[in-house]
Formats: structure tokens, sequence, C-alpha cells
């Protein structure tokens, strides 16, 4: 996956896995997250680590499924602090994590649709770094949008 | 104070709007119940005018997503899955395409008899035909693709095929002395 090293720019092999039981004591025990992820549990939630750190959660991710709407939701998505603003070591944490939830979409047959439901000032600022859509107070991709986010994300074919 | 306009209020203190965007997705709750229930509402209509309203080519492009990640999942498991030899996924192909075998036989320029002998596993692909299928599932579903597909299902029988081991090693004489 298309993590990367700031400084040198290269790419940083990566694993997403569901989060277990006793990942949870350890995120709440991190200093690394804010939120509290104990209310996400019975969502489906995702880790994100470099390949052999199993044990350093990069990000977190929190979706919801809508099957009768065909859909996934972003309910929660927290990058660790470590890698946050402008002394970050590594990026396109967020980037990875959102690519994920559209290509569990498109898994599950909802054409990789996948909506958030940002702050109102925020949302000019997902539309332009994702490439979401409006659809009244709420945001989402799909089709090629989300494939986008996939490519340029998780299946970069030119590395 | 709302939840979110708090958690946003915090954030904002060491980050810009940009950095949040960068490294968080959170759900907004600034609106009242019955404004929540309209928005939902709406989001709803929304949704499914765009479900109705999808063509058949995006409809199309969708299931080939799907069957495209799932297979470069199973390119990065280490395990044979049968679910993914050649032909279970030449059958998937043709599903999606909506085409008749005759039809999908015709663009690929194989006799139909030759295209439903590899669907149902009885036949081997040649590399001329990944190179067709790539073409025709207009680059997506690449030769090479096709290729590993096919090669991770021999790799699998040739480690499993005791029997033509046994048999192929009884024609060997004269085998390399080694000692590790």
């Amino acid at each position: 996956m298309a993590l990367k090293d700031k400084k040198s720019g290269k790419t940083l092999r990566s694993i997403v896995s569901r989060v277990v039981e006793a990942d949870y004591k350890l995120i709440s025990e991190s200093d690394e997250f804010s939120f509290d992820w104990n209310e996400e549990v019975e969502n489906e939630v995702f880790k994100i680590y470099l390949r052999d750190q199993s044990d350093n959660i990069l990000g977190l991710l929190s979706i919801i499924d809508y099957p009768d709407e065909l859909r996934i939701h972003l309910n929660l998505l927290e990058v660790g602090k470590t890698n946050i603003g402008q002394t970050k070591k590594i990026d396109n944490i967020a980037g990875c994590l959102i690519a994920v939830a559209c290509k569990i979409s498109f898994d599950r047959n909802y054409f990789g649709f996948v909506s958030l439901k940002p702050k109102t000032r925020l949302i000019p600022l997902y539309k332009e770094k994702y490439g979401f859509d409006q659809y009244g107070r709420l945001l989402a991709v799909d089709g090629d949008s989300s494939n986008q986010l996939i490519k340029k994300y998780l299946h970069d074919e030119e590395e | 104070m709302k939840k979110s306009e708090n958690i946003y209020k915090q954030l904002s203190k060491q980050l810009s709007d940009d950095e949040i965007v960068d490294s968080y997705v959170f759900n907004d709750d600034s609106l009242s119940d019955a404004e929540q229930v309209l928005a939902d509402k709406e989001f709803r209509e929304l949704r499914m005018k765009k479900l109705k309203e999808m063509t058949d080519a995006e409809r199309l492009f969708g299931n080939l997503m799907r069957i495209k990640y799932r297979i470069l999942d199973y390119f990065d498991s280490a395990k044979y899955d049968e679910v993914f030899s050649f032909s279970n996924q030449l059958r998937e192909y043709s599903k999606i395409i909506g085409r008749s075998n005759k039809d999908f036989a015709n663009d690929l320029d194989v006799h139909h008899t030759k295209l439903s002998r590899l669907i149902n596993g009885k036949d081997s692909p040649s590399i001329e035909l990944m190179y067709r299928l790539g073409e025709h599932s207009k680059g997506e579903l690449p030769a090479h693709y096709w290729w590993r597909l096919h090669s991770k299902e021999l790799e699998y029988k040739i480690i499993t095929d005791l029997e033509k081991r046994m048999s192929e090693s009884q024609r060997v004489t004269n085998s390399i002395q080694i000692r590790a």
C-alpha cells in the first residue's frame, strides 16, 4: 500500500487488518489516539501498520455498512499523532484507509459508494483532496472516483 | 456544545483545516434531531435516485472492479484457492459482461465450444487468449493477471499431484549426487 516515508519519498509496505479485542486495550492505553475507539466496537474497525510492525498502529478506520442503500459509511478515521501535521513521518495514512473503504464497497457490490458526514466548513477540503461529491449534507464517492482512490493509495500499478 | 464542534475546536488549536482533513474523518452532529431526520431522508433519496439512474456501463464497471480487486488480493496470498482458478474467474467475467457464450466467444475470436471448455476447466488457456481477455476488459484484467491465475493453479497442481510425480520420477535415471 502506498504509504510514503515523508523524508525519502520511499513507498512503505503496509498491512490493513480488522481490529481484534486485544487491540482496543492497546489503543486506549496509547497516546497516539484521541478518540474513544471503544465506542466503535459494534462497527467494522480496521487498523493499518507497517509490515513487521503490527504492534505499532498508524491509523484506525471505523465503517458502517448500510446494505439497503448499498453504501459504506466512514464513521470515524484517525491517524496516530506521530503522523499528523507538519512533523509527520509517514504520508497517505488517511488516504489509504479511505481507499480501503472504497475497496470494501466494490467488494460488497455497492459500486464503490462510500459516504461521510463532515463538518460543513471541512466539506470543500474533502471534496478537493479525495474527490468526494455532495449528497445533501453528506459527501460520497463512487464508481470511477472511488476507483481512483484505490489506485492512488492501494494499488499503484506504476510502482 | 456538540461533540463534533468540541473535537474540531480541540484539533484546530494545533492543526489547520487541511491537516485535519489529512488525518481525520468524524461525523458532524451539529444538526438538531429533526434536521438530521430531514438530512438523512434527503441523502437516502439522492442515493436511491443515483442507483436507479445507473447505466449498464456503470454497473459493469462496479462489477469489474469487484473482480479485479478480489484477484489482486488473491495474488497477495500465498495459498491456491479454487475460486480463483482461471476457469472460475473466466466464468465470473463472462457473467458480468452480460453477453451470450456465443457472442463472447466471437468477441475473443475463439469457437464457442472452446470457450465452454475453458470455462468448465476442460481446456488450458493459451497466452494469446490471455492477451485477448486483457483487451476485452479494456486493460482492467490484463493478460498477466490471467497468466498469474493460471500459473498459481499450475503450481498447486504440480505440488499436489503425487501420482504424476511418482510416475515421472520412475522414468528418471542417473540423477545428480548432492550432499547438504
